[in-house]
């Protein structure tokens, strides 16, 4: 009898105490305009998305599974071209304080092992994934924004040529 | 009764000034890349600017003295002094710019050597059509908008001189390049040159390209060019 209620006692407080994750997602419509002597203005436009997952284990709460990917559904003409977008890595931070969290550089993502379905003509800047967790210690529900940091660069006859770009997804939990 | 207005008066300039401080915080937010970036642009569409308000004329491509001829299509002085004042106010810095643009425009000549003998053709309603989409994309992002409004009005040119002399000169020539490219690829890729791919990826938009750029070269090497008598001593590379 007592076994069952210590049994019972654990369990619930183990469900209590660690959430199961939920995963977020956003999509990001990023456009640049440059100026070229060979072409006149141009605009280059394309996307980056990102999707995460969050659960808590009770103080410590985790954003993991990141899938981050930037693609091109319109390319331009190649003589224009579409220049490159390189993951640079997220960073988690606190929303109300600025505070930095925890954070993943380009070297902790490997390609998208489920790797996404493109419609046809897309180019795929990168669909990557990275397995690592970024945790903290957190009582009380707070509002954090994870963000992927994005470079985007062009041939360096285009001024300007190379931006950083955010792509955020908030989390409160 | 005066003081407690006293009080309220200035709780009140307290509140305006913090509110204030929020909103210079705010209209500052653009990140110091973003500015830089920003100014980069402005500095050189000043320069272009200046350049287009005093070489109108030049928009006129195909007018003008043949400085060259490239397998029988000739460059004008005024393509030639267009895309020289341009990579100019661009800030390009190479050792002989007269050599740099009219290689650049030798090649450009080519390219459409190679479309005419491959039967590869722009006509006008394609080159509205792009032109069309180009306006849309203006249009939908007000900021890049702004930014050509100001080019356009610091240049003294009319938005329809814009949009029908210079951006048709590109467009033109974006629409045939990129016809002729989906053409030389699609060849290789029958010739087995270069390997079809599955996904669109940049490296394989970047492998597409070396192999578009060598077969031109191919035909560049063996092009017939011709230089003008009285433009030879401009350039000393040819």
């Amino acid at each position: 009898m007592l076994f069952q209620f210590v049994f019972l006692l654990i369990l619930v407080l183990s469900v209590s105490l660690v959430n199961i994750g939920f995963a977020a997602s956003t999509q990001n419509y990023i456009r640049h305009y440059a100026w070229s002597s060979d072409w006149g203005t141009k605009i280059f436009a394309f996307y980056v998305s990102y999707s995460a997952s969050n659960y808590t284990s009770y103080p410590l709460k985790y954003i993991s599974d990141h899938y981050v990917a930037a693609f091109n559904p319109l390319p331009n003409s190649p003589e224009i071209g579409n220049g490159n977008c390189y993951l640079i890595g997220v960073d988690v931070v606190d929303g109300s304080s600025g505070t930095l969290l925890g954070s993943l550089d380009s070297s902790q993502f490997i390609n998208n092992p489920n790797g996404s379905i493109w419609n046809p003509g897309t180019l795929i800047y990168f669909d990557l994934y990275s397995p690592y967790r970024i945790s903290y210690y957190s009582t009380s529900p707070k509002t954090v924004n994870a963000i992927a940091k994005t470079l985007f660069q062009l041939d360096p006859s285009w001024i300007p040529n190379n931006w950083t770009d955010y792509t955020t997804l908030t989390f409160n939990f | 009764m005066k003081k407690s207005r006293t009080l309220i008066l200035v709780s009140l300039s307290i509140f305006l000034i913090f509110i204030l401080s929020i909103g210079a915080f705010s209209f500052s937010a653009k990140n110091p890349q973003e500015k830089a970036n920003e100014l980069q642009f402005d500095n050189i569409m000043k320069k272009v600017s200046s350049f287009f308000k005093s070489n109108k004329d030049k928009l006129e491509i195909n007018k003008g003295d043949v400085i060259a001829e490239v397998n029988g299509i000739p460059i004008y002085k005024n393509e030639f002094e267009l895309r020289k004042g341009l990579a100019l106010a661009s800030g390009l810095q190479a050792d002989n710019i007269d050599d740099y643009v009219l290689q650049k425009l030798i090649k450009e000549k080519v390219q459409e050597y190679l479309a005419s003998k491959y039967n590869i053709k722009v006509s006008d309603g394609e080159i509205n059509e792009y032109i069309e989409k180009e306006k849309k994309e203006f249009n939908e992002y007000p900021e890049a908008k702004k930014k050509l409004d100001e080019l356009i009005a610091a240049s003294g040119m009319t938005e329809d001189e814009y949009w029908n002399t210079y951006e048709r000169y590109n467009a033109r020539r974006i629409l045939l390049f990129n016809k002729l490219y989906n053409f030389i690829v699609e060849e290789g890729i029958k010739r087995g040159e270069v390997k079809k791919a599955e996904q669109m990826t940049s490296d394989v938009q970047n492998e597409y390209k070396i192999y578009f750029d060598s077969v031109v070269d191919k035909y560049i090497k063996t092009a017939k060019i011709s230089i003008s008598d009285e433009y030879k001593a401009m350039f000393k590379g040819f």
